[in-house]
């Protein structure tokens, strides 16, 4: 794995009423060639400008980004638009050609660059007409079109140019639960056929979880967290990201707060993961050591492809410590809270 | 039927078509410097693709100016470079500068107002496939103002036409020469009549015409 996109020390204020306001502090990230990296963060976190840095739609007052090694700062106007031609976006608002029809959207990055003749745009638009699932919408135009299809529309002109990377930015926060999970179940076959690298901004939790590899949690301007989906998900370390985590999976922290201290004994959260979410560790454990035990929240669900499940126990008994350690012995992660 | 009789219908239908002319012509120049400027104007303004405020700032007091001069005062002021250009003050040909000159910034302004309208959204896609500023503004700005530049025009070519009537007063030639010399000098105002009538009824084909033109291009 090698890193397709680099951002070193980058930092970037923009000028509000003659004052500089701070964007972006000191980011280091590294995106690899093949994954999905999301980057989570409120609102006026500056995830929207750190997915613009990178085709330099906005210019850092600091730093390097660096995309297949090439610092993107340093490009004269010719590299700079061939860059452009390999790096595909897509945007909350579609941002299609009204004018156009849905073909001839898709074509027009390929019109732009000049680098196919008639005949192979054509085939290569039908392709990919038929990739996305519109090949009874080919001659409508965007006004024609529910949000999904446009976005499928612009999902197909973002990739009309076979790039190596995709940036999303915030693809499906206008798009209703269900048109969503579609999108994301495209991006993810894309991601999978093409070993395309999506980078994608966000505020929703939940897409991060359903498509991507790795995160970074953004938060007034700087990184406060990266990591692996799942290990930010399920042991998030910085509060900001706790908070996210929480809210994805509606738990509300001072009601679960509350039921905790009504909890008799002591208290520990255990996690599995993969195919140990399926085995019937609880009862077992239980009767083997003779302790007792009541569930005070838990949440089973998927990170990517991968079940887990996520629980926390109040446990009584006067062997809590040998019960622990054969949950660890079995792959369940352990963690006291009380 | 003396009423009929009395209309000199020949020099009517002379100065419909001088009229015409005008207007075609004048449009025609028009459209070839005022839809540039109307870009320019768009592209250096504020925030834009190529920010220049200063430069947009000297570009739109210029416009202001011109478009503040009544066009009867255009008219005049103009004569000495009309004759520079076309060789005469006089008829058709001299009526044309001061019109186009006339049209260009209302036109323009028109026009950039029209651009404004677009989604920037829409330039950021663009600009992130890689257009060039001239790809932006020729396959995406313009096809996507469109049916704003069309209505853009309708409206100009309307002014255009009171602006020809007008350009009659110093000898300009069509519809609006006929009226005064017939309406005011002789008292004629039968052929003054027939000669708003003859305006109102081009005024509202231009109308009809640019509405079905702008419905045509619209896709929103």
């Amino acid at each position: 794995m090698s890193a397709i996109l680099e951002f070193q020390k980058v930092s970037k204020s923009y000028r509000v009423a003659k004052r500089r306001v701070p964007a972006l502090c000191d980011i280091d990230l590294g995106v690899e060639a093949g994954e999905v990296f999301g980057i989570v963060g409120r609102s006026g976190a500056g995830k929207s400008t750190l997915l613009r840095l990178i085709n330099r739609l906005e210019r850092p007052d600091d730093g390097r980004i660096l995309v297949d090694g090439h610092d993107v700062s340093q490009l004269d106007d010719t590299a700079l638009r061939a860059l452009r031609q390999k790096i595909g976006m897509i945007f909350q608002h579609f941002n299609l050609l009204s004018s156009r029809t849905v073909a001839q959207n898709i074509a027009f990055p390929l019109r732009i660059s000049g680098e196919l003749g008639d005949d192979e745009i054509r085939e290569r638009v039908a392709a990919l007409i038929d990739r996305v699932g519109l090949k009874e919408h080919a001659r409508k135009y965007p006004a024609q079109l529910s949000g999904g299809q446009k976005q499928r529309v612009g999902i197909a002109r973002a990739l009309s140019t076979r790039p190596r990377l995709l940036l999303c930015d915030e693809a499906t926060s206008a798009l209703d639960p269900r048109t969503t999970q579609s999108m994301l179940h495209l991006l993810n076959e894309i991601n999978e056929e093409l070993k395309l690298t999506i980078v994608l901004i966000t505020h929703e939790m939940n897409v991060i979880r359903s498509l991507c590899d790795r995160v970074a949690v953004l938060d007034e301007g700087r990184v406060v967290e990266t990591g692996a989906v799942a290990d930010v998900f399920l042991h998030p370390r910085h509060s900001v990201s706790r908070r996210f985590v929480h809210e994805s999976e509606d738990v509300d922290e001072d009601l679960l707060n509350t039921a905790f201290d009504r909890v008799d004994g002591r208290l520990f959260r255990l996690t599995a993961r993969g195919d140990t979410t399926y085995e019937p560790l609880l009862s077992g454990v239980a009767r083997e050591c003779g302790v007792d035990f009541c569930i005070v929240s838990g949440h089973v669900a998927r990170i990517k492809n991968v079940p887990y499940s996520q629980i926390v126990l109040g446990m009584k008994g006067e062997r809590v410590e040998t019960a622990l350690e054969r949950f660890s012995s079995k792959g369940v992660t352990v963690e006291a809270l009380r | 039927m003396d009423f009929i009789a009395a209309i000199p219908w020949r020099e009517v239908g002379e100065a419909s078509l001088d009229t015409l002319l005008m207007l075609g012509v004048s449009m025609a120049f028009t459209l070839l410097l005022g839809l540039p400027l109307g870009v320019l104007l768009f592209l250096t303004g504020k925030r834009c693709l190529i920010e220049r405020v200063a430069f947009y700032n000297a570009l739109s007091f210029v416009v202001n100016v011109l478009r503040s001069v009544p066009f009867i005062i255009l008219l005049i002021v103009m004569m000495p470079l009309t004759e520079i250009l076309v060789g005469t003050s006089l008829g058709v040909p001299g009526s044309i500068p001061p019109l186009v000159v006339g049209a260009v910034p209302f036109f323009a302004r028109l026009v950039e107002t029209a651009l404004r309208e677009i989604d920037r959204g829409i330039i950021e896609a663009t600009q992130a496939m890689g257009a060039t500023t001239w790809q932006i503004v020729t396959r995406a700005l313009i096809p996507e103002a469109l049916p704003g530049i069309v209505a853009a025009v309708t409206v100009t070519a309307i002014a255009l036409v009171s602006y020809t009537a007008m350009s009659g007063i110093i000898g300009g030639g069509g519809l609006g020469d006929l009226a005064v010399r017939y309406g005011y000098h002789r008292n004629q105002s039968d052929v003054m009549a027939i000669t708003v009538v003859l305006l109102l009824v081009l005024v509202q084909a231009l109308q009809t015409f640019g509405d079905k033109l702008v419905l045509h291009f619209t896709r929103r």
